[in-house]
Parts: structure tokens; C-alpha cells; sequence
């Protein structure tokens, strides 16, 4: 009963009565708000192809950059099916004005850098030749020349990569992954135990070939397969395995100790000398060994021996397709007489 | 005595679980859950991803408190970096949060009329919801995804025209609010739906860590908004709490925690300060355990970050992981009928998408492990132990 009566309170009220008599739709309801962010729009004249949008899209594959049918265009394509309207392209895009727009996140000027990335680009002032051809390839004008230096601005950097393209040195411009370091460290590290196994046993075949030379020059080759794939066990990315080895392989100069147990007569001379503690003499076999994870490479026992047992080599690499060239020299480090 | 499976397919039910019931005749004496519907699996997106990413992430793993998750998450990055957002930023999340609890508390206790079949009240509490929820969109941009917080401040600013139009809206809701109150108070059919309903006690509640409004409803004075850093500088807050222990203290503590939340908003707009709404973060390498009250409760991150702000791991505890254990362990005894059961499971606001997090059972080794939980806290403890 009590609810009968509730009803009939409530449904007498004048404002309730108001409602259907002055009953109009609220024209705010048609109204898009002013911050409502719709799939972004593209002028496609403004864009400068830096590929920010890109990278920092969170949902795969919504936003890709196309060529144009006239001569270097390209300009961004939003896919309405997998666009999530986040808007975030359009808040990091450093078009002025925005290539991009959607509600009012392209008021938004970035004063902080918020684009996630993967890359960071360096000059290096050794190489460095000054031509200044990177200042004309950036697009987003992070690159600075004063007091006889280039410099790039990280705020402003979007890691496209168009300053390597246009540089005519190799190496002057750094680029470098700043993401997976332990990753990367391990790679490296895999990367040189296997470059230094395979020289090792290279060299014993090598030496008990009838026509050794041992003061000529040794090339081997080693092949890139093998190495990419243990590499990818531990990162998916293949660009970044590439590059990488690249990194490792250009400019690195590599002792290598090649050691003939044969030849050891067990005067121990060595084992005081080493400064790791590498060496130990074992009395079963009255042999000196050396340990290979400890040892420095410093040419000290090759110094020392007057045997010849530790045999010193500088060795050199290159990349070329799937290959990695090695040259071995024998070292011109005077035996301690 | 004999089971009654409650889902995962019901007209009762928002979201897929299913609830086996053991009944004697109508009465309810013990229920077991059983979830694994509607899995997402969050964390293995966001392992490997830049912050900006998960960010966006974070924000579509629940729909009704989306911005309570980005909230939480961005907090917890601003905690590794060491970091103090301006003040403006902190009072417009102060804002943008709160809105946010209004409307999941009305949609909540919408849900719940609708539950019990009284559907004038649960239409109005949707109706008024659609006030806050225009609020949200002008601020915002959207509905229901904002993209508001981001590290180091938010991302747009407050217009002076929204500041009077959220005090406008804001003092329509409150009148209808308390006469919403007043008419769940009053109203003799829903008295017998919600009085001595669906009991949890105190002791009971703390025993299964009950977390939020269903906790507060069985007297736990609890709230992690006062051990937030802003409500404790520049609010004076107070958590909102009830002794009646059943349906009833349940459904009102959402009504009185929207009238707390509108003060509390009143307060925000009118000394709002003004300054800058962003600043520069730098993000290490560190790990966190944070924790955030969203209107359903407690919700917890933990996460470990790599440098540049490349995100290793992360485990997400959602509030309706415990209140849905306090719900049927304790909840469901001696309810009197199969439909009460209903509507105490609505009482909980339960969120199932959101609960519906990882799981890896070993089933050789007889060990349920939950990943990222666990490894995440040994390294933290490991990380404590080297600090020492």
C-alpha cells in the first residue's frame, strides 16, 4: 500500500509534470564536443615523412606512411579499423601546422619529449667532416652546427634515420639501440666467444697442414647463419641483430692467443708473470694450462715463454653479406730475450 | 540438497562467470565460483612496451573505471622517478578521478535496482549518471577512454567555462542524489530486499581482505585516498563508512561515497591553483607496488620498468579479485532465497573482465603460480636486501 502511495507522490510532482510538457531535445546532445577526438585528419601537403606518428602509435598497424603518385610524397594513412582515436600521433606530430588533427590534441605543442623510442642518434666530433649535409636532411631541425661542432638535439630528434642516409662518412653519425641493453651485452658476448672458438680450431687444422707458413697472414671465413640464429633466441628483432653485429665487427681489433700445449716444458716462468692468475701449472701432466674465461689477452706470457707456447695473433673482421672475412696477422711482439 | 549453476550465460549477469549455488530447497548454504571466461591477457601486451604505450592499455582493461587504471599506472611511474607533478595537475586528477567514482557508484547501484526489479530508481540513477558523464566528455574529449593522465602532469587543461559547468552539473546530481537516498531509505519493498541481506561481518570482512565500498559497508575504516599524497596536502579526507553490514550499508555507502566525492570536487574547482599542468619526468630503471583507491576498491600495481621507461613486467590486482571471494564465501550463507543471491552478487559491483588476469597452473609440479605476482615481489624483496 505504502508504495502505492509513494508512486502516486512522485509521479504528482509539478517538475516531474514540467518535463513532458516543455519537451524539446537538447541541441548540445547533436553538438560534437570541442574535444571530441575523431579518427585524425590528414593534410597530406604538411607532412615532412618523419614517421613519429608511426612509432609511437600504441595499436598495430593502425597508421602507415605511403608514397604518393606524384614525386616524393608521402604522408600518413590512418586504417578506421584498427584506429583506437587515442590521438596520440597527432599530440607528438612536430609539423607546424600539424599534419595531423583530431579535437584538440593538436593545440597540444610538445615542450617535452614523450614519443617513445627506440634509437638515439650521436655526431662524433673525431670523424666528423663538417660538410653539413645532415643539417639539410633533418626535418624536424634537431640538428645544430656551432663553435665548429654538430650536435643533435634529443628533445626535438624523432630517430627517423635520414641524417645517416645523407652522411658521406662512415661512423660519423652514431645510431645506437637503447633498448634490451642486457639483451644486446649478450649478443656481443655470444657473438665474440663463437668468432674466437672458430679461429681456434681453424688454426690447429690450419697449422698441421704441410705448407704453414707461420709469420704469413691466415684468412678464414665465418658465416653469419649460425650466429643470427642463436641471436634470435634471445631478440626477435632482426634489424637490430644486423645492425649490432655490424657495430661489433667494424673497427674491432681482436688478440687472440693460440696456445701449443706440445711445445711446454713446464719451467712455470709464466705462471708468476701472468697478472689474472690465469695460468696454473698441472703436476700430472708437468704442463702449464691456461684459463680462458679469466685471461686478459695482454701478450704477457707470449713475452715471456722461451718456448713459444702462447702464440699471439691480431686478428680483423669485416662484414660482407653473410659472411664475416677474418684475417689473422701474426703479432710483431719481441720475445723477452 | 542439490546445485544450481548461476551462468556463465544468465540474464542476472553483465559479465560471463558461473556461480555454482548449493541450495537446501531456496535457501543458498555454499557456492563456489569458477571464472576463466573472458580472458584478455594484458600483461603479456604491455611486457616489452614503451610506458606511452601500456598507458593506453591500461585504460581499456575495465571500461568503467578507465580512469582509475592510467591513474594508478602513471602514479606508480611517477613514484620510480621521483617525480611531483604540478599542483594544478594533481587537483585536475583529483577532479577527473572523483567524476569517475561518481558514475561507476550510480551505475553501480543502478545495476543493482534493476537487479532487485525496482526499475524507477535504477532508470533515474542512469539518467543522473548521464549528467557526469557529458562532464567527462567536455573535459576529456571522449566518453568513456579519456587519455587524460600522462607522466609528469595531464593533458589538457580546464577551460573557465568547464569549471561552471561542472559546479552547474554538479548541484543538479547532488539534489538528486539525496532524494534517490531518501527514497531507498523509505521505500518498504526495497527494505526486505536489502535489511539483513547477504551479512558480512566485520571480522570476516578483514579475514578475506574484503577492499572499498564492501569493506567500508562492513565497518573496515579503510581508504587509500588517505595515504594519497594529494588528499592528504590539500583535502582533508575522511573515508565515508556504515556498521549495517548487509545489502543495505552496501548500496547506501555508494550513495553517501557520491556525495562525499561531489565535496570533495567543490572543494578541487574552488581553489584549483594556478601554474603550468606539465612537467619534464625522467623514467630509470626501478620497480613499484602501488596502490590507488578506484571506486570499487583497492587497485594495486606492480610493475618493474627497464631504463627509458620500457616496461619488463607487470602484474595488475584488480579490487574484484577479493570483494568476489568475500562475496562468496561469506556473502552467500543463509541467503534466503535464490533471487536474494542475485542481487547480493550485484551489491559487490563486480567486474569480471577486469579480474580475469593470469594464470599459469603447472600441472605436473601441482604448483598454481601466478606470474609476475611472485617474481616480481622476490625482486623486490632481493632489491631491499642489496639496499641493506
Amino acid at each position: 500500500m505504502s508504495s502505492a502511495i509513494w508512486y502516486l507522490y512522485e509521479f504528482a510532482r509539478k517538475k516531474w509534470l514540467e518535463r513532458f510538457l516543455d519537451a524539446t531535445t537538447d541541441p548540445e546532445i547533436a553538438e560534437t564536443p570541442s574535444r571530441f577526438r575523431d579518427f585524425p585528419e590528414v593534410e597530406k601537403e604538411l607532412c615532412i615523412s618523419c614517421g613519429a606518428c608511426v612509432f609511437s602509435c600504441p595499436s598495430p598497424g593502425a597508421i602507415k606512411l605511403v608514397r604518393g603518385e606524384e614525386e616524393d610524397t608521402i604522408f600518413p594513412v590512418i586504417d578506421e579499423g584498427s584506429c583506437i582515436r587515442c590521438g596520440f600521433c597527432v599530440e607528438v606530430c612536430p609539423t607546424e601546422p600539424k599534419t595531423l588533427k583530431s579535437g584538440e590534441n593538436s593545440l597540444i605543442m610538445e615542450e617535452y619529449r614523450i614519443l617513445p623510442h627506440e634509437k638515439v642518434y650521436i655526431a662524433d666530433e673525431y670523424l666528423c667532416i663538417r660538410c653539413k649535409k645532415c643539417l639539410d636532411a633533418c626535418k624536424v631541425g634537431a640538428i645544430s652546427y656551432q663553435d665548429n661542432l654538430i650536435s643533435i638535439d634529443q628533445s626535438k630528434c624523432v630517430a627517423c634515420g635520414d641524417c645517416i642516409e645523407a652522411c658521406p662518412v662512415k661512423g660519423a653519425i652514431k645510431e645506437t639501440y637503447i633498448i634490451n641493453l642486457d639483451e644486446q651485452k649478450q649478443i656481443t658476448n655470444t657473438l665474440i666467444e663463437s668468432l674466437e672458438n672458430t679461429i681456434n680450431t681453424e688454426m690447429e687444422k690450419i697449422r698441421k697442414l704441410p705448407d704453414f707458413d707461420p709469420s704469413g697472414i691466415v684468412k678464414l671465413e665465418f658465416p653469419l647463419k649460425e650466429i643470427i640464429e642463436k641471436a634470435h633466441e634471445i631478440i626477435i628483432n632482426e634489424e637490430m641483430i644486423l645492425k649490432l653485429m655490424e657495430k661489433v665487427t667494424d673497427r674491432l681489433k681482436m688478440n687472440v692467443i693460440v696456445w701449443n700445449e706440445e711445445l711446454c716444458n713446464g719451467c712455470r716462468l709464466c705462471v708468476d708473470e701472468c697478472p689474472v692468475g690465469a695460468l696454473s701449472y698441472d703436476e700430472n701432466t708437468g704442463k702449464v694450462q691456461r684459463d680462458e674465461k679469466t685471461c686478459l689477452r695482454c701478450s704477457i706470457c707470449h713475452q715471456t715463454c722461451p718456448f713459444g707456447v702462447p702464440e699471439l695473433y691480431v686478428a680483423r673482421f669485416l662484414l660482407k653479406d653473410d659472411v664475416i672475412l677474418i684475417t689473422l696477422k701474426p703479432s710483431k711482439i719481441s720475445i723477452r730475450s | 540438497m542439490s546445485y544450481l549453476p548461476f551462468g556463465p550465460i544468465h540474464p542476472a549477469l553483465k559479465e560471463p562467470l558461473r556461480i555454482k549455488l548449493k541450495t537446501e530447497g531456496e535457501r543458498v548454504v555454499d557456492a563456489e565460483v569458477d571464472l576463466g571466461f573472458i580472458y584478455r591477457g594484458a600483461e603479456q601486451i604491455a611486457r616489452g612496451k614503451p610506458w606511452q604505450k601500456v598507458a593506453y592499455l591500461t585504460e581499456r582493461i575495465c571500461g568503467i573505471c578507465s580512469d582509475a587504471h592510467p591513474h594508478t599506472f602513471i602514479e606508480g611511474l611517477e613514484a620510480i622517478s621521483d617525480c611531483v607533478p604540478p599542483v594544478r595537475a594533481q587537483y585536475s586528477r583529483v577532479i577527473m578521478g572523483e567524476l569517475n567514482r561518481i558514475h561507476s557508484h550510480l551505475i553501480a547501484n543502478a545495476i543493482w535496482f534493476l537487479a532487485v526489479e525496482h526499475e524507477t530508481l535504477g532508470i533515474y540513477n542512469l539518467n543522473i549518471r548521464e549528467k557526469v558523464m557529458d562532464l567527462l566528455e567536455m573535459i576529456s574529449g571522449n566518453r568513456v577512454l579519456y587519455s587524460w593522465n600522462l607522466v609528469g602532469g595531464v593533458r589538457m587543461d580546464f577551460k573557465e567555462s568547464h569549471l561552471k559547468k561542472i559546479l552547474e552539473n554538479l548541484k543538479e546530481v547532488e539534489s538528486e542524489v539525496y532524494r534517490y537516498r531518501k527514497m531507498f531509505k523509505s521505500d518498504a519493498l526495497l527494505g526486505l530486499r536489502s535489511h539483513d541481506v547477504g551479512k558480512m561481518s566485520k571480522e570476516d570482512a578483514i579475514d578475506v581482505r574484503a577492499v572499498g565500498p564492501v569493506a567500508r559497508g562492513s565497518g573496515v575504516k579503510f581508504d587509500w585516498r588517505t595515504k594519497h599524497p594529494t588528499y592528504v596536502d590539500y583535502f582533508d579526507f575522511q573515508p565515508v563508512w556504515r556498521d549495517e553490514c548487509d545489502n543495505y550499508a552496501r548500496v547506501m555507502m555508494r550513495f553517501d561515497e557520491v556525495l562525499d566525492s561531489i565535496k570533495i570536487i567543490r572543494r578541487a574547482v574552488e581553489e584549483l591553483p594556478d601554474g603550468p599542468i606539465r612537467k619534464e619526468c625522467e623514467i630509470p630503471r626501478g620497480s613499484i607496488d602501488y596502490r590507488y583507491e578506484a571506486p570499487r576498491g583497492e587497485l594495486a600495481y606492480i610493475f618493474e620498468t627497464a631504463q627509458h621507461g620500457i616496461i619488463n613486467d607487470i602484474t595488475i590486482r584488480t579490487p574484484t579479485i577479493p570483494n568476489l571471494e568475500a562475496c562468496v564465501k561469506h556473502m552467500f550463507r543463509d541467503s534466503p532465497t535464490i533471487a536474494d543471491a542475485v542481487a547480493i552478487y550485484q551489491t559487490i559491483d563486480p567486474c569480471i573482465a577486469c579480474t580475469e588476469r593470469v594464470v599459469i597452473v603447472d600441472e605436473k609440479g601441482n604448483e598454481n603460480d601466478f606470474r609476475g605476482m611472485q617474481n616480481v615481489l622476490k625482486e623486490l624483496k632481493a632489491l631491499k636486501n642489496k639496499k641493506k
